[in-house]
């Protein structure tokens, strides 16, 4: 089910998508706000649709780990300050697309520009006292997809995704 | 996520896991969490039944074993599925939390 909640605050999404080409047309698409009890329904959403694309469980789990990871970013850093300002658009859009060998999947939101690829990854912890969490959930992003791309598209953040159908 | 709590032989405390261990588990059980692990010393976390983790599951389960390791004490994570387990060793937590697929090994390896 496809439901478009797309606020009237948010400008229209720029035209020219990243060139990544989708075998299959007509991706999957959810839009929910940047809101914390939001995570339940994306994951139930995404459940959903890797059942209707017929996706091996473990594509599932890297799908929904990054949903989760991505999301919670920017949930948690992607509107400092401003909460319930108008005029800020806190939807989120996302897509699944099934490919022949992988799956695309973008998060598109509205909050401030940041580009995951630029974090640096966490040193493996070698003892207890050196385990940090920082940049964690970006790390397991980069090992669970096959690969990522960043754009910053007047004022929208988008990410893409890439999946191998294991 | 559901959380629940059995004394097992001697001592070691078993905590067993029931859910999605996501960002709202992991604040949900947050506290309990740190509670059991400021308490206990031998203690094995049983991930049989945790189909998913992210990141702030990680976070809550290093947080209990440097706890429970600053106190003398052992951690272990039992039987974590395939893609769980990927998560935990993908981040290291592995090398830090030792992950057991049989009780008795986890009873081991707590024991020492």
């Amino acid at each position: 089910m496809t439901f478009n909640r797309q606020s009237t605050r948010c400008r229209s999404r720029p035209a020219a998508p990243l060139p990544v080409r989708i075998v299959d047309p007509q991706p999957e698409t959810l839009i929910v706000r940047a809101e914390m009890v939001e995570l339940a329904r994306v994951s139930s959403w995404a459940s959903e649709v890797a059942e209707r694309l017929t996706l091996p469980r473990s594509t599932l789990f890297a799908i929904d780990l990054c949903f989760e990871e991505a999301l919670s970013n920017i949930i948690r850093y992607g509107f400092p300050d401003q909460p319930e300002t108008p005029g800020v658009c806190k939807d989120v859009r996302l897509a699944i697309a099934r490919g022949t060998i992988a799956v695309t999947v973008t998060i598109e939101d509205h909050g401030l520009a940041f580009d995951p690829r630029e974090v640096a990854a966490p040193a493996p912890p070698r003892t207890i006292g050196e385990a940090t969490i920082g940049g964690l959930g970006i790390h397991l992003m980069r090992q669970f997809a096959r690969d990522i791309a960043y754009q910053r598209l007047d004022g929208m953040n988008r990410l893409t995704l890439r999946f191998d159908i294991a | 996520m559901e959380m629940t709590i059995e004394t097992i032989a001697d001592g070691i405390t078993k905590v067993n896991l029931t859910g999605r261990f996501d960002i709202l588990a992991a604040q949900q059980i947050d506290l309990q969490f740190s509670v059991i692990a400021g308490s206990h010393r031998k203690v094995i976390v049983d991930l049989e039944q945790v189909p998913f983790m992210a990141s702030m599951g990680i976070r809550t389960l290093l947080i209990g074993a440097k706890t429970i390791q600053s106190k003398g004490g052992r951690m272990a994570l039992l039987k974590p599925v395939l893609d769980v387990e990927k998560v935990l060793t993908t981040s290291g937590t592995d090398t830090v939390v030792p992950i057991l697929h049989d009780l008795q090994s986890a009873i081991n390896t707590v024991s020492v």
